[in-house]
């Protein structure tokens, strides 16, 4: 009961914690405006009396930054939702979406879309996709899955694949033009937001939308995955089954989430720690707490990144240096009592 | 009585070996057979078997008169491993709680009945003052008896352990055991427990189920174990007691020493 109620006061803390962090990220940024100024946009779009020498400012609010903060909300529930369905598929904490290549193999499609098209536009996102799946029909024959779902494989068919998908990515860069096309390339992989807009997102943020959903739905399975297969077999469940769902929709989740915003690493690692950490370990619980508490940690890290210099530092470079730290802190404290 | 388990002419081996040949024996409600044998004979194998886990070279099981087939939902039978410590520490309730969620969509989540009948399952094992405690830290015998109350609250006909007193200390050992009986009897379950204690099992069991290289022996204890028995079966050389227990004749190995 303890821990159902932990989650209650937690999801209730953070759901208004994330809405007044979009109030904050939306009055945010570099176009200067006062909090006057931002409550009268808000509340004349809302009316539909939209002045004209506010129009500026809406398009600043509504056409910019808002799918900028849907999209980091978004790509942070779905990484952070990812992370907590692998660890507790693979029984191991230390699990990332990364671990399946499903990254690296969006990466390296986007990658080619930009030598290919010259541009990061819908061949890209396209190729992203199609790259980011493929890698996991690559780990499925890699591991023989048709005939037994075997952890081991499945992990060791993963690295594999990362590391065939990273060499590509490193030979596209090798052939690209250094004036342009390099730069472009270097820069989307860092990860960042910059190009969100409501136009685009609609080809990250379905994929992104459906997995996150279904593996939330999964979820209450996902805790019997995590007992051992034997153990989940003897409960009734198929465990094959169940974590090749797992699988599938967490790389169409991922392959959303790099789609969209480039390879961000960390933060399938340690949400669903923070989370647990708060809530318990029960799936049921800590993955819809990671969903929300991934939201607010993408949102705040993009709004820093935004807001910190007059340039943007990419995303995926403050998740690493504010991820990596939380991490050991976290970890420790995890520890403290045991040890 | 209608037997729970009925295992009828079971072959089974591994690579085109045969490991144990013709195998027949039943198990009724509320009886304790205990499968005993030195290590490599096929006992963990014949759990695998009644599981469905392991396809046998020929005969077959019945458990409530249905057919057990490779990879079928094993309704009506509670599984009890070796406990091990889990990655994730669950709180007790929830984790004997995720015993119900196995059968059902993917998609189900647990309602007031599955915690109910997880608080139940906790109170037949006795523990539930620590069902909100995480399972890391639970003693080993406490975890095993956690382990117990998820296999039961499923309501099963037939419980299958696998040497569920092994790494526990003598008290530990017969808690478990005492637990287990208690609940077995109070039930009506069918129970099959895979163990390497022969003397503490045999003072729960009704029945014993001996399996050697070529052959096995089956029945009450007190009827088929004897000296020759132990020499064959367990390669050592013994002496056999007998003894009353709650009005029913008991058998003890004492062992002198092992045979060449």
């Amino acid at each position: 009961m303890g821990s159902a109620n932990m989650y209650g006061k937690t999801v209730l803390v953070c759901s208004v914690l994330f809405v007044a962090l979009i109030v904050l990220a939306l009055r945010i940024g570099h176009f200067d405006m006062t909090n006057g100024e931002f409550l009268d946009v808000i509340a004349d779009t809302v009316t539909n009396s939209l002045r004209p020498d506010e129009e500026l400012a809406h398009q600043v609010v509504f056409d910019i930054r808002l799918p900028r903060i849907m999209l980091a909300a978004l790509v942070g529930a779905g990484l952070a939702v990812c992370g907590a369905s692998l660890q507790g598929a693979f029984q191991n904490p230390l699990v990332s979406p990364d671990l399946l290549g499903v990254c690296s193999g969006a990466g390296f499609g986007c990658a080619l879309g930009i030598l290919l098209f010259n541009e990061i536009g819908v061949p890209a996102a396209v190729l992203s996709f199609i790259f980011g799946i493929g890698s996991i029909v690559l780990v499925f024959f890699l591991s023989g899955a048709k005939r037994q779902s075997d952890m081991l494989s499945i992990v060791l068919s993963g690295i594999i694949a990362s590391a065939i998908f990273t060499a590509l990515i490193s030979l596209v860069k090798y052939v690209a033009d250094t004036s342009d096309q390099l730069p472009a390339i270097t820069y989307w992989l860092m990860g960042s937001f910059t190009n969100a807009s409501f136009s685009t997102m609609v080809y990250g943020a379905v994929p992104i939308l459906v997995g996150t959903i279904m593996l939330l739905s999964v979820r209450w399975k996902i805790n019997m995955l995590s007992l051992g297969d034997e153990d989940c077999r003897a409960s009734g469940a198929d465990p094959s089954r169940i974590r090749w769902t797992v699988i599938a929709m967490s790389a169409l989740c991922a392959a959303g989430c790099v789609v969209e915003s480039g390879i961000i690493g960390w933060v399938g690692l340690v949400i669903p720690h923070i989370s647990r950490s708060l809530v318990g370990p029960n799936h049921g619980h800590s993955m819809p707490a990671a969903c929300i508490i991934g939201a607010i940690f993408m949102l705040a890290i993009d709004t820093v990144a935004r807001n910190a210099t007059a340039s943007e530092i990419p995303v995926g470079i403050l998740t690493a240096l504010i991820g990596a730290p939380f991490f050991i802190v976290v970890y420790n404290r995890m520890r403290g009592p045991s040890a | 009585m209608t037997p729970v388990l009925r295992v009828e002419s079971l072959t089974f081996g591994y690579d085109g070996g045969t490991l144990v040949k013709d195998l027949t024996f039943e198990v009724g409600p509320g009886e304790i057979l205990a499968v005993m044998g030195r290590n490599g004979v096929g006992k963990t194998t014949l759990i695998r078997c009644i599981l469905g886990m392991k396809e046998p070279t020929s005969g077959h099981c019945t458990v409530s008169g249905r057919t057990v087939s490779r990879n079928m939902t094993l309704d009506g039978i509670g599984y009890v491993p070796q406990a091990r410590s889990l990655v994730f520490p669950y709180a007790v309730r929830d984790f004997v709680m995720f015993g119900r969620l196995g059968s059902g969509s993917i998609f189900a989540s647990p309602s007031d009945e599955d915690y109910a009948r997880a608080d139940e399952c906790l109170a037949d094992v006795g523990l539930s003052e620590f069902k909100d405690r995480p399972i890391d830290r639970l003693s080993g015998g406490q975890l095993q008896l956690a382990y117990l109350a998820k296999a039961l609250v499923n309501e099963p006909t037939l419980l299958v352990l696998d040497e569920p007193e092994s790494h526990l200390d003598l008290h530990n050992e017969m808690m478990i055991l005492d637990v287990l009986r208690h609940v077995v009897k109070e039930r009506s379950i069918a129970c099959v427990i895979n163990t390497h204690h022969v003397n503490s099992t045999l003072k729960i069991a009704d029945s014993c189920l001996i399996i050697g290289k070529d052959a096995y022996v089956s029945g009450r204890p007190s009827e088929v174990i004897d000296e020759d028995v132990i020499r064959e079966f367990f390669g050592v050389d013994g002496r056999i007691v007998h003894y009353e227990l709650d009005g029913i004749t008991r058998s003890e190995v004492v062992v002198l020493s092992h045979t060449l």
